[in-house]
């Protein structure tokens, strides 16, 4: 029966035909294959079309003529009808400002070519957003490409220059993006979208659980718009901020809570660069740098404790950094990285730094210390807050080794008389911090001789 | 017994301590001790950076149409106007032509590199002026470019004042100049633009 069929003539060219489409560059077999092969859902639709994938990298202005890479920017792709445009969807861009979308049908209604597409680039991300005063996120659209061909369409899309400031806001390079790329990377963390709205109020600031706000002339300043994020992240961590006075300075005391906060905040840039200054901006073209390595007991114009944010700071920074402290004193000579910082942060909700301290001595040591290992761990950190005037020690415990037993004594004894500013000065021994190592250190150690610490 | 013995630790500590204390002092090993402090860089230093400030001074850039055919070794003019809100003297204005460059990796270390040639060049015109302001009065000048080679290349314009030897004003404008075989796109720092 099936011989037969063949043999008639109309049934050969039949078959003929189907083969031809089949396996010839006749347009809507070809297509057809495609679509079904590189994306089965285009294939239910008609065969005339072919199909697109959109490709390419998104710029933003460092300045007038250089370019970076926008990265983790949601990139929407539209086909503009005469009707309005058709949202097509969108994808991300990746490290290196790349994205792709597609393969898409490029099929544009009968009797036309193929898509008009345009691509918009939006300072948006489940990382940050960068709205305008009004509260639009700040986008950039290019041209419309019209009648694109079948096959990749690739373009590179540079944002406006005028908009350069929302950009470096969202950037990896200066901005929300880095912040939220470092906890990514170093713990893990994948921290909420944070919002910012520039140019928006004189000041930088962060309303908790809502906007950071920035106005204009802070774009430019890295560490403020990361320091605005650092309290972002507090926030989503603890679920509040503690409670913090308005105004508040790097030097000077607030209360313990502002500065923990602050002191945070502060800490926050200086680990994700990694390096040891903070840089407050002032304006568009001034700003005061602080090196937070530097500070010691009695600095001048700063005052000591942990009430002054930048004490926190550069306590949270001795912890962290790879620096050792300049000879002779070598009180910092921690060198711990994020991670136990972190780890504290993530899990316990403190509102003062002696809180943080607390539940870090709770959280890394046997209690009593068990261990050589332990025991220095517990010193080096200790010794490393101490350098920034933050005397977390037990009284008379000159050494920092939780016991006040005849080294203690000794230690500050040899110093007896030592005014501060004279070669053989010791912080560690002038115990009640009144800036000559007399009777009374000696005296602090002999009363509380046999005492153990466990801070 | 018990008050005895108190008072017995007490002597002995009483003692060690006085010994410590003549061990210190007469014994002193200074050259393990010596310390001095190390230089804090505690005063805040104010610094500048070169960040535009368009409210006090502000450059604008406008081309004039290129001659036909377009495409290479079209020209046109290039207007830059400036205008000062206040008194200024000693205003460097600058035109740059420049190639763009794109960056990769982190910063700090983000390295450059140029998307191809600049595709323009000055015929003619200076680049350079120093110039005194008064407020309000605006200052023009003009240049003549001409496309050389397909390329993309931007036009910066710069205006800086030194208010003092650390604050200063500054602005820019710029604009972008696509030269193809046979045609030329022109963009200014409005706009979003794309290249293959």
């Amino acid at each position: 029966m099936t011989v037969d069929r063949f043999r008639e003539p109309m049934t050969s060219i039949i078959l003929v035909v189907l083969f031809m489409c089949l396996f010839s560059n006749f347009p809507s077999s070809r297509y057809f294959i495609l679509s079904n092969i590189d994306n089965p859902l285009t294939a239910i639709g008609p065969a005339q079309a072919g199909t697109i994938t959109v490709t390419g990298y998104c710029w933003y202005h460092f300045n007038t003529t250089l370019l970076l890479p926008i990265t983790s920017a949601r990139v929407e792709i539209y086909d503009e009808e005469t009707t309005g445009t058709v949202f097509l969807g969108w994808n991300y861009t990746d490290y290196n400002g790349y994205f792709t979308f597609g393969p898409i049908s490029n099929n544009d209604e009968l009797g036309e070519d193929g898509l008009d597409i345009i691509v918009i680039v939006n300072a948006r991300s489940s990382a940050a957003r960068v709205i305008t005063p009004t509260g639009g996120v700040y986008s950039a659209q290019s041209q419309t490409f019209w009648n694109c061909s079948d096959g990749p369409f690739f373009r590179n899309f540079v944002t406006p220059y005028d908009q350069r400031g929302a950009w470096w806001i969202f950037s990896y390079h200066f901005g929300l993006t880095r912040g939220w790329y470092y906890l990514l990377s170093t713990v893990g963390y994948n921290a909420s979208t944070a919002t910012c709205r520039w140019p928006y109020e004189t000041g930088p600031h962060y309303h908790p659980g809502g906007e950071i706000h920035l106005p204009d002339w802070a774009c430019w300043w890295s560490d403020t718009i990361l320091h605005e994020y650092g309290h972002h992240v507090m926030y989503r961590l603890y679920g509040y901020i503690p409670p913090s006075i308005e105004e508040h300075y790097m030097e000077t005391k607030s209360n313990s809570t502002t500065a923990w906060t602050e002191g945070w905040a502060h800490f926050f840039p200086l680990a994700v660069y990694n390096k040891p200054t903070r840089i407050v901006g002032i304006n568009a073209t001034h700003g005061v740098e602080y090196n937070l390595e530097a500070p010691h007991w009695c600095s001048p114009g700063w005052d000591d404790g942990d009430e002054v944010e930048g004490r926190v700071a550069g306590a949270l920074w001795d912890i962290f950094d790879s620096q050792n402290d300049s000879a002779p004193w070598y009180y910092d000579r921690l060198s711990d990285g994020f991670q136990r910082i972190w780890n504290i942060m993530h899990t316990t909700p403190c509102n003062t730094f002696r809180a943080f301290w607390q539940a870090w001595n709770a959280t890394f040591y046997a209690h009593p210390k068990q261990n050589v290992s332990q025991l220095q761990d517990w010193n080096r950190t200790l010794t490393a807050i101490f350098q920034n005037s933050i005397d977390y020690r037990g009284p008379g415990d000159v050494n920092v080794d939780g016991i006040v037993d005849i080294e203690d004594i000794y230690y500050a004894a040899i110093r007896f008389g030592v005014e501060k500013g004279q070669p053989t000065w010791d912080y560690l021994a002038d115990l009640n911090h009144d800036d000559i190592i007399d009777i009374a250190d000696v005296y602090i150690a002999s009363l509380n001789q046999g005492k153990t610490y466990d801070c | 017994m018990v008050i005895m013995t108190k008072l017995l630790i007490s002597w002995v500590i009483g003692v060690a301590v006085a010994c410590l204390i003549f061990i210190g002092v007469v014994i002193p090993p200074w050259s393990e001790l010596a310390k001095s402090f190390f230089s804090p860089r505690v005063s805040p230093d104010i610094f500048t950076v070169p960040i535009a400030d368009n409210t006090t001074l502000s450059v604008n850039l406008t081309i004039s149409n290129f001659t036909e055919p377009l495409g290479l070794d079209s020209e046109a003019d290039v207007t830059v106007e400036v205008i000062s809100r206040k008194d200024m003297s000693n205003v460097e204005i600058r035109i740059t032509l420049s190639p763009i460059y794109i960056g990769q990796g982190a910063w700090p270390n983000i390295t450059w590199t140029p998307l191809g040639p600049q595709g323009i060049d000055i015929v003619d015109g200076n680049s350079t002026w120093i110039i005194n302001l008064s407020a309000n009065v605006s200052f023009s000048t003009t240049i003549r470019i001409k496309t050389t080679e397909v390329g993309f290349g931007a036009i910066t314009a710069t205006a800086i004042w030194w208010e003092t030897s650390s604050a200063f004003y500054k602005s820019e404008d710029a604009l972008y100049i696509k030269v193809l075989e046979k045609n030329i796109e022109v963009y200014d720092t409005s706009q979003t633009f794309a290249f293959p």
